[in-house]
């Protein structure tokens, strides 16, 4: 085989080995970050329970 | 240079502290890699989302002196609007965040505005006894 073309195919292996890393890279970030969204809404939704046991004390208030 | 650096500076969020408090801040944010964004952001997130259950707390606790004492309902209720509206800049700035992490995850990276954001959020919340990580914010 030329070794130019050896040199250049190889190269060309590399190139699409770096695109594969980069783009398996950016999915992991990418559900990393999915999930640290999905739990953050999931914590703050308990805020909902705090007021809703607020406003039921309130009405067991004298007017 | 600033690429290799976000990426030898894992977990992100130490990479954006590196250059948030430095005048390479612009410069690092242009030159990470994407994922490398999106991993800032993500710690970022995290670090907001693991406050939430202290921001719970100080939130219910001030809710609670609303019911100390014998008050009337148009007391407590009064006194329960007034809570509401010191807390609502901290449910904004988490609305900020996700709005960012939104966007993040369908397009850009916007990192120099997560950090705002999230600055802005630590800020708030300092004001109401809870504290979250600060070596990000310049």
């Amino acid at each position: 085989m030329n070794p130019a073309s050896l040199i250049q195919g190889a190269a060309e292996l590399l190139s699409v080995l770096s695109t594969i890393a980069q783009t398996h890279g950016e999915a992991q970030a990418d559900a990393a970050l999915r999930a640290a969204l999905a739990s953050l809404r999931a914590k703050r939704s308990e805020l909902d329970s705090i007021e809703a046991a607020e406003s039921a004390r309130l009405m067991r208030l004298p007017l | 240079m600033s690429e290799l650096l976000c990426n030898m500076w894992r977990p992100a969020l130490a990479c954006a502290a590196v250059f948030a408090s430095s005048v390479a801040l612009g410069t690092c944010l242009a030159g990470c890699t994407r994922a490398a964004r999106l991993d800032a952001l993500t710690a970022m997130t995290s670090a907001a989302s693991a406050a939430v259950p202290s921001m719970l707390d100080a939130r219910e606790r001030a809710g609670e002196r609303c019911f100390d004492g014998t008050p009337t309902r148009a007391e407590a209720s009064s006194c329960l609007d007034a809570v509401r509206a010191d807390w609502r800049p901290v449910w904004i700035a988490l609305d900020l965040l996700e709005d960012v992490n939104e966007s993040a995850l369908s397009g850009t990276v916007e990192l120099e505005q997560a950090i705002g954001v999230y600055c802005g959020l630590a800020s708030v919340l300092a004001d109401r006894g809870v504290a979250l990580p600060t070596e990000v914010c310049p």
